[in-house]
């Protein structure tokens, strides 16, 4: 099973399936296994301190967890991403909703293993009759338990985040564009995620309660009425594991954030724009509707006028002199009022 | 981008020369890990060695180790030691595997295997060469948690510098350095817990192979 790992890789079948929009019910049926197996995995390990039969509801649900969260939010972030301007096909936006719960599942399901170890290496929960005193330390033991899963939970959610940020830039060509759409889905998939674990819990399992497939109170309270009360119990764990979530969520926002840098060229009314790892492509000189200069720096604004959004480009020359001829090749050819004002106030 | 990391890897390139026997083998991991690395998947052999030359340095650190404490330590500490970190190694394998593989390594499970072993081998071999350091500070203190510190800071730093050659190995196979890097954390964190379950290792022997359960954590705050 361990094959879907490849399979994820940005030169996997997958990422190829996703990016030439064929093959795609395989795919999504293969990371349906992916997400069954690796993420019963996980919910053993998660459910084992508690004792084998949470173990095996938490095998169950784990995996349904995560397939009810993909479909859940598939519609919601196939509709939004059409709305900003991704041209997606359905089964595109479909795959695409699955794919960072597989890598999440998969990740997760391989350090099952290194959790099933630390439930057998901290205290067990007590026998019924058990002392006040030996709850309370039971319920230490789970609260730390459940925040170090919370932050494993998390970690592997960026990863597949970040995987599938290789793939979106690629298949749609615009950071900006891309960064909407994994925002979005980000957002969708965490609203949906968040309630439907709450509804599904327990996944660990309280030493005080008894073990059961769901709670009789599933549908009191909420998720974040759950998160405030663990921080108000105890602002360790609990906090430092939401603190990094948050910062961790923080650095990606930074990280996409930063321009695109490329190399630019004029060929004819044609700009050239090469990048990274992406084929060449060319837009039309009409397209930009900005360009600014800083030093060896180029900023170029773009934007497809079938579409709203804008995207940027910064391309950093050796000398300013080059910085200043390529301003120059990209004035020359097309007229346009605006974007000279705008090359004159920036040089 | 300057010359150092493309010195590096030409240096890796050239260093083609399978290790052919355990002395070598050694050798290679210390002077021109990249003859290891390049011929994992090819002679399954060497991974043999690499894993028969980590259990001789870890069964010669921890009887240096033991000798703080002597008597049936000097019997049980480098079994427990040699045991765990087999331990450590199956327990973080699929994750080392998984994470480069996601993250664009072009690896097959047994290669996985190699550079893991790659690393804790060095791991070992830095143990041995920190054990007369260790014997010194042992001469000097009776107390267990000045011995236990000292014994945990050359682990860690032992362990670091030991996955640095998995790490290489991972990336030239096309993973990358960040996902090893992340995996790093996690193998050391598994290394502390199972240092804290096989417990004692720096104390003296008191009738209990072992000592119970208690998180790491928990373990090292007091």
């Amino acid at each position: 099973m361990l094959f879907s790992s490849d399979a994820l890789s940005p030169q996997g079948d997958w990422t190829r399936a996703l990016r030439e929009d064929r093959d795609l019910a395989r795919s999504a049926k293969s990371m349906l296994v992916t997400i069954l197996f690796f993420g019963g995995l996980y919910g053993a390990s998660l459910g084992i301190w508690r004792g084998p039969l949470q173990a095996c509801f938490a095998a169950i649900k784990l995996p349904l967890f995560l397939a009810g969260t993909a479909l859940l939010s598939a519609i919601s972030i196939a509709a939004l991403s059409m709305a900003l301007g991704a041209r997606l096909s359905l089964r595109q936006s479909l795959v695409m909703t699955l794919w960072p719960l597989t890598s999440a599942a998969l990740i997760l399901g391989s350090i099952s293993p290194v959790f099933t170890f630390f439930a057998y290496s901290v205290t067990p929960p007590p026998g019924p009759g058990a002392t006040p005193e030996q709850l309370a330390e039971a319920m230490f033991v789970g609260t730390r338990l459940l925040s170090v899963h919370i932050v494993a939970i998390a970690a592997a959610g960026m990863a597949g985040t970040l995987l599938l940020r290789t793939n979106l830039r690629r298949l749609l060509r615009n950071r900006q564009l891309a960064f909407r759409v994994l925002f979005i889905s980000l957002g969708v998939q965490l609203l949906a995620g968040s309630q439907l674990s709450w509804l599904m819990r327990p996944f660990l399992g309280k030493p005080d309660q008894p073990v059961s497939f769901f709670r009789g109170d599933a549908f009191r309270s909420g998720f974040v009425q759950e998160i405030h009360q663990m921080i108000a119990d105890d602002a360790g764990l609990a906090g430092v594991a939401i603190s990094l979530g948050v910062v961790a969520l923080i650095a990606l926002i930074l990280v996409w954030f930063a321009p695109d840098q490329v190399n630019l060229n004029v060929e004819g009314t044609q700009l050239q724009i090469r990048s990274e790892n992406l084929p060449v492509r060319e837009v039309p000189l009409s397209w930009i509707i900005s360009v600014r200069k800083y030093d060896c720096q180029v900023t170029v604004q773009i934007r497809d006028p079938q579409s709203v959004n804008v995207e940027e480009l910064l391309c950093v020359t050796d000398t300013a002199k080059e910085a200043h001829e390529l301003i120059e090749l990209i004035e020359r050819p097309v007229e346009a009022p605006y974007r000279r004002q705008a090359a004159k106030r920036s040089i | 981008m300057s010359s150092r990391p493309a010195q590096r890897i030409q240096d890796w390139r050239t260093a083609s020369e399978p290790p052919k026997n355990l002395p070598e083998t050694i050798e290679a991991l210390l002077k021109r890990p990249g003859a290891i690395a390049d011929h994992l998947r090819a002679d399954p052999r060497i991974t043999r060695r690499l894993m028969m030359c980590a259990a001789l340095a870890l069964l010669v650190s921890g009887i240096a180790s033991a000798t703080f404490s002597g008597g049936a330590q000097l019997f049980l500490v480098p079994i427990k030691v040699t045991l765990g970190a087999f331990f450590c190694a199956v327990l973080c394998m699929p994750s080392l595997h998984v994470l480069s593989s996601l993250f664009g390594a072009r690896v097959e499970l047994r290669e996985t295997w190699g550079a893991l072993w790659m690393g804790i081998s060095l791991m070992a071999i830095l143990m041995v060469s920190f054990a007369p350091i260790a014997w010194v500070f042992g001469q000097a203190t009776s107390s267990i948690h000045v011995m236990g510190t000292i014994q945990g800071v050359l682990l860690i730093l032992s362990t670091f510098i030991g996955l640095r050659v998995t790490r290489a190995a991972m990336e030239r196979a096309g993973g990358s350095a960040a996902s090893v890097r992340l995996w790093g954390l996690l193998f050391v964190v598994v290394l502390l817990q199972m240092s804290t379950s096989l417990r004692p290792l720096v104390g003296p022997y008191e009738g209990e192979l072992l000592s119970g359960k208690l998180f790491f954590i928990e373990h090292w705050a007091s």
